[in-house]
């Protein structure tokens, strides 16, 4: 092994007890992956990586160190963190989610909530919404915590745009009498009007809006009901939401149709407003996509423009988020589900998930937590129990995936990490490609990560393996 | 009746919102106010468009009030900004 391979990916480093080697193998988080000609060594919980050669992994794998791999494994051994755990003891609410209607202005293409049964257009009422934030805010301040964050989800958030205007004084109002601050993030489609978006601006802390592109793109995918294109309106709102005080993040829906266009979308977002991040998301295959004839990506080319669009956003100062192969984070749940967040929908019920009942249910999942009930939140504490027990620890097809502290299995929902036939999924091929790219280029090897990228067959030999871990190799 | 009157505030005034607080300035005049507060909820949602029953509704629920006390802070409130010269009668 060349020891001026031997380097930190720079991630930020905890403190814990320092295993053996056979510790980390039998804790089942030092892993192996072939890049190329040579073998990517990560330890997700060290934050460290090096690249070895064939001779030195086998060296490893079979606990014969000595001479350079003593000092690799000496790092590998230090500073490793406990491995992130579900949360345990008192629910005490991370956030708050209020959904103040599944009703949106907007019929995306691949969108399933256009198709929720009446009852979920309803509006929430400003009597629940008082309650909520009233119970949310006198939960952070019993934990002792000084910082509340509501989310506001839909549907779209502004078609009961009253539950905003309402609650987000309301916080702030129960916030300075606590001694506490709060802060305030929307999930919008930006189909609204410049007073709207300039309040929007003004008073949020964080609006995620989602445009998919160019006008051919996102009239597209995103119009209105009724037909028209969405693109004016919302390119509108991002002029506005760029020029206002709240950390704008852009949200793409990627297609097989734009996957090998996200470069060209970042240059834009980056020319035509001013986002803190952007987030490339692959379509999630729905029965209204499939009818629309929109397809997911594949994984490399989704990978590869997502890579390539990163790169491009990083150089104006933008935020590329991916947030499953986000090497900084080591996580048990992707989501909400599991953290203790209390989602309450338009009809009181608190969830754990912002999705659709009908989705969740339609996995044979049960994400309800509780309801608000008399000014108060009446929590299940096996419901609690339950969604806290959806975590990468009972996701076997999880258990030898060096990403596993990272995407954590994805979404509970939607996302299968195995395919039938045991395969990786899609999602997690292309969020195990950009995964490693991270690592390589968090070693300063930038010019092997793109030399690995170029190379189908190469990168295939690294995604397709089903334990990435250093003892099952062979 | 203040739900009676139309009020109008001078096409030469501005305002901004800040931490906590609503900036008012009138360029012409070179007068500018500061609202806080309860004053700074209602102009914010007087600047949305909402009506004089919705306000008073909103207010009583954020505050806690009986509809009729919410109708007077936001009576005290248009009067205030009446006497102070950032809204005239008008429409």
């Amino acid at each position: 092994m060349n020891s001026n391979t031997l380097s930190s990916t720079g991630t930020a480093l905890g403190s814990g007890q320092l295993p053996r080697s056979s510790d980390l193998q039998s804790e089942q988080n030092l892993f192996a992956i072939p890049v190329l000609n040579h073998f990517l060594l990560y330890a997700p919980l060290s934050g460290l990586a090096a690249l070895v050669n064939g001779v030195a992994l086998l060296h490893l794998r079979d606990g014969i160190i000595d001479g350079p791999l003593s000092e690799l494994m000496e790092a590998l051994r230090a500073n490793v963190r406990p491995a992130p755990r579900p949360i345990q003891g008192e629910f005490v609410p991370h956030f708050l989610g209020l959904l103040p209607t599944r009703d949106c202005n907007l019929a995306c293409r691949y969108c399933g909530f256009q198709i929720a049964g009446g009852h979920h257009h309803a509006s929430m009422p400003l009597t629940l919404a008082r309650d909520a934030v009233t119970w949310y805010m006198d939960q952070v301040r019993q934990s002792g915590s000084r910082q509340a964050e509501v989310h506001f989800f839909g549907g779209e958030a502004f078609c009961a745009e009253e539950v905003l205007d309402f609650s987000v004084p309301l916080s702030r109002q129960l916030a300075l009498d606590a001694g506490i601050s709060v802060k305030f993030e929307v999930a919008t489609n930006g189909a609204f009007s410049e007073e709207r978006c300039r309040w929007a601006a003004d008073h949020l802390d964080t609006v995620v809006l989602s445009l998919d592109g160019p006008a051919d793109v996102q009239d597209l995918n995103r119009p209105y009901r009724g037909g028209r294109g969405s693109f004016q309106t919302v390119t509108r709102s991002a002029t506005i939401l760029s020029a206002g005080s709240a950390d704008l993040y852009l949200r793409s829906c990627v297609t097989a149709q734009t996957a090998d266009r996200l470069p060209e979308i970042a240059d834009w977002f980056c020319q035509a407003f001013h986002p803190a991040g952007v987030c490339f998301e692959s379509l999630q295959p729905t029965p209204q996509s499939e009818a629309a004839g929109l397809q997911p990506p594949d994984p490399l080319p989704f990978a590869r423009g997502f890579i390539k669009a990163a790169r491009l956003l990083a150089s104006h100062d933008v935020e590329p988020i991916y947030t499953a192969a986000d090497i900084r984070a080591l996580r048990v749940s992707f989501c909400p589900v599991g953290q203790d967040v209390a989602i309450v929908s338009p009809d009181g019920v608190i969830n754990a998930c912002y999705l659709l009942q009908s989705e969740w249910e339609a996995k044979g999942l049960d994400l309800r937590l509780g309801r608000m009930s008399n000014r108060a939140a009446c929590l299940d504490e096996g419901a609690v129990q339950a969604a806290r027990d959806l975590n990468v620890w009972n996701k076997p097809h999880c258990e030898r995936c060096f990403c596993k502290w990272h995407c954590a299995g994805g979404c509970h929902v939607n996302h299968q990490p195995a395919d039938p036939t045991g395969a990786h999924a899609r999602l997690c091929v292309q969020t195990r490609i950009i995964a490693v790219w991270n690592i390589l280029n968090s070693l300063g090897r930038a010019d092997l990560a793109e030399e690995w990228l170029a190379d189908d067959e190469a990168v295939n030999r690294t995604e397709a393996r089903p334990s990435d871990l250093l003892m099952d190799v062979v | 009746m203040a739900d009676a009157q139309i009020y109008a505030c001078s096409p030469d005034l501005v305002w901004l919102q800040d931490d906590n607080m609503v900036l008012l300035v009138d360029r012409r005049r070179r007068e500018s106010w500061r609202l806080r507060g309860t004053d700074a909820i209602l102009w914010t949602w007087t600047a949305l468009g909402y009506r004089y029953q919705a306000m008073t509704r909103m207010l009583a629920l954020l505050l806690g009030l009986s509809d009729n006390t919410a109708q007077v802070r936001v009576d005290e409130a248009i009067q205030a900004w009446h006497v102070a010269g950032i809204i005239e009668h008008g429409g």
